[in-house]
């Protein structure tokens, strides 16, 4: 237990589980049109990519310049996707 | 807090994990990824019925299991990155061992999974979706093994204590590559077997 609360990188990594495993389940736990679940699953998949990138990357301590270039990737990369999937 | 505000101060040009030229390569194949991103769900919206059959057709455990066993592999990966700081030759050689082995259970899992396609009469000309299956993950599974040699150089180079500080750039290089591997298939995961 004391080395859960120390490891931060594990305490990512339960939740990296926790939300694949929701998203993998969505279509079986939600009602809700296919659009919208589909959109979940996105918005949660880069949810799961920020948290890589902070924790794992360790971009949460890194030079701010870098942090904001991969922080736009993530922002590019995930809001053109899920655009053009509502939108098109 | 006291450390934390020291690390902060530290968070400087000059001091970054891996070389910059590594973070600079990592952003332009994320950004060639991105694009993958955008011209798969392109296609999805031009041929629906296509790539729901395709989905249909694919089994999400073997995608949700591959996303589980990457993932840790990253924790292994960040963890040998952090014995290494701390000089822990044991620790650091176990961790790069299990991501290694991680990464070869991806492969198992993938290999299996193109070989049931494969039995079943798929193959990357079959339809549109099929050939986006193919072409994405066949390219992510060239990261995969690139970054699986990487991790086996790690092995053969870090042998004794010393190495782990001659190979600091070497080490966090690598791990840094690994997990854009990890997190280039969280998404690939989600696109291609996921939403429809």
């Amino acid at each position: 237990m004391n080395v859960f609360l120390q490891d931060k990188n594990l305490q990512a990594l339960l939740v990296l589980f926790g939300l694949t495993v929701l998203a993998w389940l969505a279509p079986m736990l939600l009602t809700v049109p296919p659009v919208t679940l589909g959109f979940i699953v996105l918005l949660v998949a880069f949810v799961k990519v920020r948290l890589i990138m902070m924790r794992f990357m360790e971009l949460h301590e890194v030079y701010p310049p870098l942090r904001y270039a991969f922080d736009a990737w993530a922002l590019v990369a995930g809001g053109g996707t899920i655009f053009l999937y509502l939108y098109l | 807090m006291n450390n934390v505000s020291t690390r902060r101060a530290a968070a400087t040009a000059d001091n970054i994990p891996a070389e910059f030229g590594v973070w600079l390569f990592l952003l332009a194949d994320m950004a060639i990824f991105a694009i993958y991103f955008w011209v798969f769900v392109w296609y999805q919206a031009q041929y629906p019925d296509v790539f729901a059959a395709g989905q249909a057709s694919l089994n999400t455990f073997y995608g949700g299991f591959n996303t589980l066993v990457l993932l840790t592999s990253s924790y292994f990966a960040i963890s040998a990155v952090n014995a290494s700081r701390r000089s822990d030759l044991h620790r650091f050689r176990r961790n790069i061992w299990l991501t290694i082995v991680c990464g070869l259970i991806f492969l198992v899992v993938k290999t299996l999974e193109y070989g049931e396609k494969f039995t079943a009469g798929f193959h990357i000309a079959s339809d549109s979706f099929y050939t986006f299956y193919f072409t994405f993950t066949g390219f992510h599974l060239v990261h995969v093994i690139l970054g699986l040699s990487f991790m086996a150089y790690l092995l053969f180079a870090v042998r004794e204590p010393a190495a782990l500080k001659t190979q600091s750039m070497q080490i966090e290089g690598s791990a840094l590559y690994w997990h854009m591997v990890d997190l280039l298939w969280v998404i690939l995961f989600s696109l291609i077997y996921l939403v429809q």
